[in-house]
């Protein structure tokens, strides 16, 4: 049979016979192909953002980086003696990053400070207003540059003065763009000076969180390969530096767009499965009208396999349409998107087709298209010739036969394993699917299990009560799809509602309640007691947390480098990155408990150096009680043991270090003091400067608002991505309930011929409606509750809440829409004409 | 009665002042050439269609002073209908199909009443079967059972032997008259089996909309 079917004059028959039906129905398959094109359309735009971005990310990684390469020295002291055999084989810039208060009259913000040299920068541009003001300030001492916002908060003019370390610089102008946006430093306030007015401030605190780094642009003679292995070699005695490459610049960025490009796939690829319910039902939908066809078909001899080929094809060439277009259109998201880019991080992103890129989604919705197309065309089966001669229409509906359902499984493994494994953490996503496919499961038990209630309910009068269950029996495939959809679509939302209004409750209402008002930093050991003298005097019932701090750098873990010891994207790697500061302790911090291994005990007079560590930390670096840490503490190597793990409590915003050590082994160390300040009455200003010109302080609401401010915007975002899945989601709905309505246009005839009133038909019609929604609505607010639950106390370790207004308007959303849609779409179906119908119109 | 469409702004009459009397347990047989507007007649008489002028009266009530849910109501409890194409219900079986009409009305343990009716037509043996499982002639002789279950005191029948072969005509027609001889209902049947035709109290030919 494959034999007759594959040969030439088969295949251009199915082939010309598929384009000439599929011209004559396009208005039938118009709902499918918009339901194709929607859901591969979301998919593509995810896609093609993400290969731009990660292209223009690697495109401009030494700009990023701001050199070939970057010798960083933290506050360790730099090897200049290496530095100038460097400078014969490149060009050097030296940059110096501190933090500081910046005061201008009563007002002061805490910024990050660039302190650069004639040379920088290396690569890119410096873009500042006026033009000529980033020359100004490199050849000028005591000028600054800030950042715009600072600038306008600080309600600065050009030429004026503000006051750093007790110094006063004159702000020049305002920095549009730095190149090396790599760091931190971009999403912050921060400043620039050059490095003779550097040397002018005295900036020496560990609060100053000082970093010094060298960046090099090789000459033009010396290969970047050979270079960096000349400059390792010349650095092979000097163990305080730490070299970057540029493939690693932008580390964080490039974290952040990953993960959140893995979070969007993953509810895009949730959009096509659901569409491909959709789909599967509109396929049928359209088998049902091409019903008669079909029969004519098979009444004239043509073959089951041959019918079904035609289909195939059909939906083949949808399918390169649809992926086609809608890869195409995606790449116009990108120009649109540059428009936000251009002013949030002056980034202009490129876009051309790839080839890869439309292969990917062509594979994924190939892969949907075998999963809906097979057991709806497979219904042709059920389709006989005779049934013509019989005046008998039946509504065809899926068959899953064993062949069929093991390709099914198999496809669908392939796919989730695909999308899985081709994901930034595959594990999520595996996750993710293995939730989505057993929601979809336990949905479809709690259907089966719903329509055998329903069959034992027992209605004495209430007539449209009576058929409305009867028809959600009926029709169980179409309730079905809508169950299943509804249901996926809802949780998904209400989850992401809860989820959303929780993070944010903890970012304004729990973390501000828990937390400090002020951090200190850049305080010295003997300006404590002044200092709290200080606090007193402006609220005497202020809660006043000041410890000691040193700042170490981890060396070794049992006597292995610590980058070898775990990977780049391990979630503790900020742990072995850079120096830590750390602290010391009598007791526990209250907020700490201990969860191994014993405290140490109090006047102990051992010398030896022993170390708590955050389990959380313990855990992703597999460290266990007795570990051995290498540290550099002043100077000097002295290896610790790790005898106990502390569940540290981030979220409080108070002093909590990673790392605490014994104060038998501390109390010889320099150190500095950190505060925090909680006051008990509202202080609107806190002017430390004539008293404390060094310290910095951070206001924490402030901080609070700006992080607020980016999870609104990131929230808003998902929700625009879950709306179009929502939408595509009542596109499958109305497409189903379309379906449902055309098979009770017959239905409805026969029960206005039988008697039955037209409100009595409209009645059964809601009430049908209610209950299948109600059981959807009701099952999907459990499944968001236990998601947005688990999301929430077991992965961001916050406590959770319901909040009913988050329900009420996203149920009242879905309910409302779908009523009008249902409205709009079906009216028709509910009072048919008669005539036309009686006389087989 | 008179009936008119209006179609492409002119008026097409289908009905010219039909005047038929029908008395209890009478028949009526209605030819008459396609679309001389027979199915019509049937319509109007059934609720199912507004006439335009004229008068109609079942069993006391002028169907021109009632609306819709009224019409609803009289053809729920007195009429039975059967047509040419059956139009049973595909996802209901034989006998759930002859029930709905019991549970319409409210008869919740009609099921053996719906069985009997059937067992009279000769479908015993199919009342778990399918439209789709069932052949043309059983077909309508479900759609038959269906129409006088609720022992209505009208039928109406329109061409219900149109798609069957002679064999099942004859079997068809037959089941239609004793049932409705034994029941006592009134019949109008629109034929065009002459043989058919004859055996109603009353024959009747439409052309062109009136009745000659």
């Amino acid at each position: 049979m494959m034999e007759k079917l594959f040969n030439y004059t088969n295949i251009k028959f199915i082939f010309l016979f598929s384009i000439k039906d599929l011209l004559r129905s396009k208005a039938k398959l118009l709902s499918i192909s918009i339901t194709l094109f929607l859901s591969l359309f979301i998919y593509s735009t995810i896609l093609t953002i993400n290969l731009s971005l990660n292209e223009e990310l690697s495109k401009n990684q030494k700009t990023l980086l701001g050199g070939d390469l970057e010798i960083d020295y933290n506050r360790g002291k730099a090897d200049y003696n290496s530095i100038h055999k460097i400078k014969k084989i490149a060009k050097v810039t030296e940059i110096i990053e501190f933090n500081s208060m910046i005061n201008k009259d009563k007002k002061s913000i805490f910024v990050r400070i660039k302190s650069i040299d004639i040379n920088y920068p290396l690569y890119g541009k410096v873009e500042t207003h006026p033009k000529n003001a980033f020359q100004i300030m490199k050849n000028n001492s005591n000028t600054i540059l800030l950042n715009k916002n600072t600038f306008k908060n600080l309600s600065l003019k050009i030429g004026e003065k503000v006051n750093i370390q007790n110094k006063n610089l004159t702000v020049i102008g305002y920095l549009k763009n730095i190149p090396d946006i790599g760091g931190a430093f971009v999403f912050g306030d921060y400043a620039m000076i050059n490095d003779i007015t550097l040397k002018e401030l005295k900036v020496q605190s560990l609060g100053n969180l000082i970093n010094k780094e060298f960046k090099l642009k090789f000459n033009k003679n010396i290969e970047t390969k050979n270079g960096i292995k000349l400059v390792k070699n010349i650095l092979n005695e000097d163990k305080n530096h730490k070299i970057k490459m540029p493939e690693n610049s932008g580390r964080g960025l490039k974290l952040a767009i990953n993960n959140f490009i893995q979070f969007l796939s993953l509810l895009s690829i949730s959009a096509l499965l659901i569409a491909s319910v959709g789909l599967a039902n509109s396929l049928l939908s359209y088998l049902n009208d091409k019903y008669i066809s079909i029969a004519i078909k098979k009444a004239i001899g043509m073959k089951n396999s041959k019918i079904k080929s035609i289909y195939y094809c059909e939906l083949f060439f949808l399918l390169i349409i649809s992926s086609l277009f809608s890869y195409i259109l995606s790449l116009f998201i990108v120009p649109i998107l540059n428009s936000f880019l251009i002013n949030f991080y002056n980034i202009q992103l490129s876009y051309h087709f790839s080839l890869f890129t439309y292969l990917n989604v062509f594979f994924t919705g190939f892969v949907v298209f075998v999963i809906f197309s097979i057991p709806t065309l497979n219904a042709i089966d059920c389709i006989k010739g005779n049934d013509l001669l019989k005046n008998v229409k039946r509504n065809i509906t899926f068959i899953f036969k064993t062949k069929t359902n093991s390709l099914l499984f198999s496809t669908s493994l392939i796919f989730v394993l695909f999308i899985s494994l081709s994901s930034f953490r595959p594990i999520y996503s595996l996750i993710y699917f293995i939730s989505f496919f057993i929601c979809i499961l336990i949905f479809y038990l709690i259907f089966i299990f719903f329509l055998r209630q329903l069959k034992k309910i027992y209605i004495k009068n209430f007539i449209s009560f009576k058929f409305a269950l009867k028809d959600i029996v009926k029709f169980k495939n179409i309730s079905l799809v809508v169950l299943i959809t509804l249901g996926l679509g809802t949780t998904l939302l209400l989850s992401l509602g809860l989820i959303g209004f929780n993070l944010k409750k903890e970012i304004s209402k729990s973390i501000p309640n828990l937390a400090p008002d002020y951090f200190f930093i850049g305080l010295q050991n003997n300006q404590k007691l002044e200092f709290i003298n200080f606090i007193k005097n402006k609220d005497s019932l202020a809660v006043i947390n000041a410890m000691p701090m040193v700042s170490v750098k981890l060396i070794k873990i049992n006597n292995i480098d610590p980058i070898n010891y775990i990977d780049r994207f391990n979630e503790s790697f900020w742990f072995i990155n850079n120096d830590r500061r750390i602290s010391w302790s009598d007791n526990p911090p209250l907020n700490n408990p201990i969860t191994k291994g014993k405290w140490w005990k109090n006047n102990q007079n051992e010398e030896e150096l022993l170390i708590s560590l955050d389990s959380k930390i313990a855990k992703d670096l597999n460290i266990k009680l007795d570990d051995k840490f290498t540290l550099l503490i002043s100077g000097r190597e002295v290896i610790g043991k790790v005898v106990n793990f502390r569940k540290v409590n981030y979220r409080d915003l108070n002093i909590n270090f990673a790392m605490l050590i014994n104060p038998s082994f501390a109390k010889k160390l320099p150190s500095e003091i950190l505060a925090t300040v909680k006051f008990d009455k509202e202080v609107k200003n806190i002017n430390l400067l004539d008293e404390f010109p060094n310290v910095s302080f951070i206001e924490v609401k402030s901080y609070l608002q700006k992080i607020s401010n980016l999870l609104n915007k990131i929230y808003l975002s998902i929700s625009l991505v879950s709306l179009v899945i929502i939408f595509i989601g009542f596109f499958v709905i109305v497409s189903a309930i379309i379906v449902q309505g055309k098979s009770k246009i017959y239905q409805n005839l026969v029960f206005k011929i039988i008697g039955l009133t037209k409100l009595q038909i409209i009645k059964s019609s809601i009430i049908e409606f209610l209950i299948l929604y109600g059981v959807t609505i009701f099952f999907s607010t459990i499944f968001s509750i236990i998601i947005s639950n688990l999301a929430i106390q077991g992965f961001f370790n916050l406590s959770w809440e319901f909040d009913f207004n988050t329900f009420f308007i996203i149920i009242s959303f879905i309910i409302v829409l779908s009523l009008l849609l249902i409205f709009f779409t079906n009216f028709k179906y509910l009072t048919p004409k008669i005539y036309p119908l009686i006389r087989n119109e | 009665m008179s009936l008119s469409y209006k179609i492409n702004n002119k008026s097409l009459q289908i009905l010219k002042n039909v005047n038929i009397n029908l008395n209890y347990k009478e028949s009526i047989s209605v030819v008459g050439e396609s679309g001389s507007g027979k199915t019509s007649l049937i319509m109007l008489i059934a609720g199912l269609e507004k006439f335009n002028s004229g008068e109609l009266i079942f069993d006391g009530n002028n169907f021109k002073d009632l609306n819709e849910n009224e019409l609803s109501d009289i053809r729920r409890k007195n009429i039975g209908i059967i047509f040419q194409s059956f139009f049973l219900l595909p996802n209901f079986t034989a006998l759930e199909n002859v029930n709905l009409t019991l549970e319409i009305n409210n008869i919740n343990n009609g099921l053996n009443k719906s069985k009997e009716i059937l067992d009279k037509v000769g479908l015993k043996h199919r009342f778990n079967h399918y439209p789709s499982q069932l052949s043309g002639g059983e077909q309508q002789r479900v759609a038959i059972a269906r129409s006088l279950v609720m022992n209505p005191k009208l039928i109406l029948a329109d061409e219900p032997t149109g798609n069957l072969d002679k064999i099942n005509s004859s079997l068809i027609s037959g089941i239609l008259f004793d049932i409705v001889k034994d029941s006592g209902s009134s019949l109008i049947l629109v034929t065009h089996d002459i043989k058919i035709a004859n055996k109603a109290h009353k024959k009747i030919e439409i052309n062109d909309g009136k009745i000659i």
